[in-house]
């Protein structure tokens, strides 16, 4: 049983280690990116039906070890979707933080702009009772995933029976340097807020960003359940990805980028 | 000049809800405790008229007596309840006003109304246009629970101020201070709210639990699971917190 795990977990660990191996040779155009003032974001559409020019990345956060990610194409409460599973594995379940995955699309390029997507969570079977299923959207990704902004929504608190949880429906980071946890107890209330979430249905989600500030809104909503007016990587850009937190089986669909 | 005619204005107009609430007093006190296995009755009020209001200041511990005024005004294309509650100066906790419905008895069951509200003019900036529904009402507004929307909150430019949209608290003991202080982030929440637009809301309670949803959502923004009062049941009424310019409509209680 621990043996079939391992193969199934070595496979596509071997495959995203020959995606950065390639990136890897890409390395000047990120230095093309600080040498170039005027970047602007590029305009992109992506059905996320096939894996071709993402590049999927483990982000350890206080875990000890990386956790894998297994990252395919699946059918998904009827279409073809990409499908990140992030495994935090069985030694780690009592941290209190855990590890994040990303799958970046590689050609992109995001400074201000709009991002929009489908998404779906749920915590992966045999998970602790704390995942909650977590997605949601990296942006101005920089050194394939060092530094990043992320929006994310906790799938199961939105409906939560505990107030507090639901208050906890929708999450703004900044790795490394500004997990959820130090946000919440440097500023509780400031960077999470409730929005309605049903974690087994296709959830659209839209991120605009301006300068230092970002909104976020879900579900065709007018106004934005979530607002952040000092995003702490200042007015930076890099690139988009597709975010998902420990130990959560998410979904990806129709992303657009302008 | 204007400041002298607004003072009379009010004075009068207190007087008036001192005249209702005297004859209505030893009625409700009596009535809404004895029986201890109310049923609520289902009733609709268009809240076009004061017929059947008992207005009335409540003090939280240290606080002044509340300066209010309630009548029916036009307001946004429809005649309806307005209440404008004044605080004074120096009071730290705020004030609040309840229009008692006089002939609601509430246990379990559904609350709905449109409301709307702004801080009143010439208010202090912390205020929000403080606006809600208070329930299962004990001893003429000495005891009661209450779900309300700071109206201003919904859209400001601050996530701090926006999670704090809609409220609970329990009067006297557990005003939205000591909640929050004590459980943070647990009786508050985000909702989305156009100051001034009027704003549907629905209160479902039972037993000891609550639920709050604004303007005909699936789902509601707000869930109390332990209500202070207890299993408790009484009156039903308007309630406008500090320096807040409130509008009601479309009350029905089933």
């Amino acid at each position: 049983m621990t043996k079939a795990r391992k193969g199934f977990i070595a496979s596509p660990l071997l495959a995203c280690l020959l995606v950065v191996s390639v990136e890897a040779q890409a390395a000047p155009r990120s230095k093309n990116f600080r040498a170039e003032p005027e970047i602007a974001t590029q305009a992109l559409t992506m059905p996320l039906d096939s894996m071709d020019g993402l590049e999927v990345k483990n982000i350890r956060e206080n875990a000890e070890d990386l956790a894998t990610t297994k990252a395919e194409i699946a059918s998904y409460q009827g279409r073809r979707a990409l499908r990140l599973v992030n495994d935090r594995g069985l030694t780690v379940h009592s941290m209190p933080a855990g590890d994040q995955s990303l799958a970046i699309v590689e050609t992109s390029e995001f400074k201000d702009g709009t991002i929009e997507a489908d998404l779906a969570g749920l915590p992966l079977k045999g998970s602790s009772d704390s995942a909650r299923g977590f997605v949601g959207i990296a942006f101005r990704v920089r050194d394939h995933g060092s530094r990043y902004e992320a929006f994310f929504l906790r799938m199961t608190n939105g409906r939560a029976d505990d107030q507090l949880r639901r208050n906890h429906s929708t999450q703004y980071v900044q790795q490394p340097d500004f997990t959820w946890k130090r946000l919440r107890d440097e500023n509780p209330g400031v960077y999470e807020s409730y929005v309605d979430l049903d974690a087994d249905v296709w959830t659209r989600i839209k991120i605009v960003v301006a300068g230092t500030k970002a909104s976020l809104y879900v579900n065709g909503s007018a106004q934005p359940c979530l607002i952040v007016n000092d995003l702490k990587m200042g007015e930076t850009h890099g690139q988009v990805a597709l975010f998902t937190g420990w130990d959560t089986e998410a979904y990806f669909s129709n992303l657009t980028i302008r | 000049m204007n400041q002298m005619k607004r003072h009379m204005l009010l004075a009068v107009t207190v007087q008036a809800c001192f005249l209702v609430s005297g004859a209505v007093k030893a009625f409700a006190a009596n009535d809404f405790r004895s029986d201890n296995k109310a049923n609520v009755q289902a009733s609709t009020l268009r809240l076009d008229s004061m017929d059947g209001l008992d207005v009335q200041g409540v003090s939280e511990p240290g606080a002044e007596p509340v300066k209010m005024q309630a009548d029916v005004v036009s307001y946004r294309g429809r005649r309806a309840l307005r209440i404008v509650n004044i605080e004074g100066q120096g009071v730290q906790n705020g004030e609040q006003v309840l229009a008692i419905v006089k002939t609601s008895d509430f246990k379990d069951g559904t609350i709905e109304a449109e409301v709307a509200g702004v801080p009143r003019e010439g208010a202090k900036p912390s205020t929000r246009g403080f606006v809600g529904i208070a329930f299962r009402i004990q001893g003429r507004g000495s005891k009661y629970e209450t779900l309300y929307l700071r109206m201003t909150n919904g859209r400001a430019d601050n996530q701090l101020q926006r999670n704090h949209s809609a409220q609970y608290e329990s009067e006297p003991d557990f005003s939205w201070r000591r909640l929050r202080e004590e459980n943070p982030g647990v009786y508050e929440s985000y909702v989305d709210l156009e100051a001034g637009a009027w704003t549907r809301i629905k209160i479902v309670v039972a037993g000891t639990t609550a639920q709050l949803y604004v303007n005909g959502a699936a789902q509601p923004c707000l869930i109390v699971n332990d209500l202070k009062l207890g299993d408790a049941h009484g009156p039903v009424a308007l309630w406008a917190g500090s320096d807040t310019e409130a509008y009601f409509s479309n009350l029905t209680i089933k």
